[in-house]
């Protein structure tokens, strides 16, 4: 593989977000971010292996049928990749496997949820968390403030305590099948995102600071290795001052708090990839 | 056409500082709204809003007539602004204020709003809060 920083983001069956997260990926400073279309990985004409950075971009993946993404995650689970014995999900686990990136947002990270492929606590590939409707019962759109677990191994929030993301989901609430699973996550500090307060200190379950009543106000979850990383806000959707809600009256600077997780996931790769 | 072509070419070249349409509550909203954003003022004259007939206070502050637009223009671009719009139907209805309120006179010639902006947000927003 030659020097480059190589990002794939998949599209199809309704997905709406793959081109702000291939133009985050590029402003992060990946050479290449391929938009894919899951009937190419599918057929077997793209090839997983020639990336570093997986990406699973919002949507509404196969019409949110059976809840959100879960139609999505059946089909990754299930569909047989063309002139192979593998699905795609086997490929994703090699992928995962030989220290690569994931990074699911939204829909990506309800579906990266309904997989399996997290929390994934000790390899466990079961489902054993889901994200589901909010509490308020309506669509969620609107900013929110996200504390930052600093113990956690995930690697796209090195270096942050705070980041400020919009949200914009049905089902975002998060929910594990256990409190004890809920407390190996929290013990593991994997739970790294959590709605708070504006101060980025005080995680809260009020509504609208925690837009969906998500159990113990997770909004974005990492695997033990911290590689593999999923949340409900969108970071691709704040990578300059004027997406900020108040950019016309406060001064910001030019960057976005979004293009930082892409940034971390870039330096990554080019420390430890290539 | 030629009234967005020309709009485009302003926003092109610099001149406009805010722009926001008159649909959804009018004048009357768009300059809540646009001074909201910017965290400044405004005050604006409605005897200078271009329109037909005899209209009241209410018509002139909230009519949704379409194809039109609220533009601030930094005084240093107005000449260059008028320039381009020459011709067209633009009218200087007042100016932006550092003091963070909306001022409004009436086809009377009197002052028919005075608010801060604090107060026209509370309860621009009020409604949505509440649902």
């Amino acid at each position: 593989m030659t020097q480059q920083v190589r990002a794939i983001v998949i599209s199809g069956n309704g997905t709406n977000c793959e081109r702000e997260v291939a133009n985050a990926c590029m402003l992060a400073g990946a050479d290449v971010a391929d938009i894919v279309h899951i009937s190419r990985l599918l057929a077997g004409e793209v090839n997983l292996n020639d990336y570093h950075f997986l990406n699973f971009a919002g949507g509404f993946l196969d019409g949110d049928d059976l809840g959100s993404a879960k139609a999505g995650a059946n089909r990754l689970r299930h569909a047989q990749v063309a002139n192979s014995e593998q699905t795609l999900a086997d490929q994703i686990l090699e992928f995962v496997a030989s220290g690569k990136l994931v990074m699911g947002v939204c829909n990506g990270f309800q579906l990266m949820v309904k997989m399996g492929l997290l929390p994934a606590l000790d390899g466990d590939q079961r489902q054993n968390t889901t994200l589901t409707f909010n509490d308020g019962g309506r669509f969620e759109d609107r900013w929110t403030y996200l504390k930052v677990d600093t113990d956690s191994p995930c690697v796209f929030t090195r270096g942050l305590e705070g980041i400020y993301l919009p949200v914009r989901h049905g089902e975002g609430k998060f929910v594990t099948e256990s409190d004890t699973l809920l407390q190996q996550l929290e013990d593991h500090h994997l739970s790294v995102l959590k709605y708070c307060e504006a101060d980025y200190q005080n995680i809260t379950m009020e509504y609208p600071l925690n837009p969906n009543g998500s159990t113990a106000a997770v909004a974005g979850l990492c695997d033990q290795t911290g590689r593999i990383f999923g949340l409900m806000p969108h970071p691709e959707a704040y990578v300059h001052r004027t997406h900020h809600p108040r950019w016309t009256r406060e001064e910001l600077p030019e960057e976005g708090m979004g293009l930082w997780l892409y940034k971390n996931a870039i330096t990554f790769i080019r420390e430890n990839l290539l | 056409m030629l009234r967005y072509r020309t709009l485009n070419r302003a926003q092109q070249a610099g001149l406009i500082a805010s722009c926001h349409d008159l649909s959804d509550g009018g004048l009357g909203v768009a300059a809540a709204e646009t001074a909201f954003a910017g965290g400044f003022g405004a005050q604006i004259d409605l005897r200078k809003v271009r329109c037909q007939g005899d209209l009241t206070d209410i018509e002139v502050l909230y009519s949704e007539s379409q194809s039109r637009l609220l533009v601030t223009v930094s005084e240093e671009n107005a000449a260059e602004f008028e320039k381009l719009f020459a011709g067209q139907q633009v009218s200087l209805l007042g100016e932006v204020t550092v003091e963070p309120s909306l001022q409004v006179i009436g086809m009377e010639g009197t002052v028919i709003i005075d608010r801060e902006n604090s107060v026209l947000k509370e309860v621009w927003q009020a409604p949505l809060r509440e649902m």
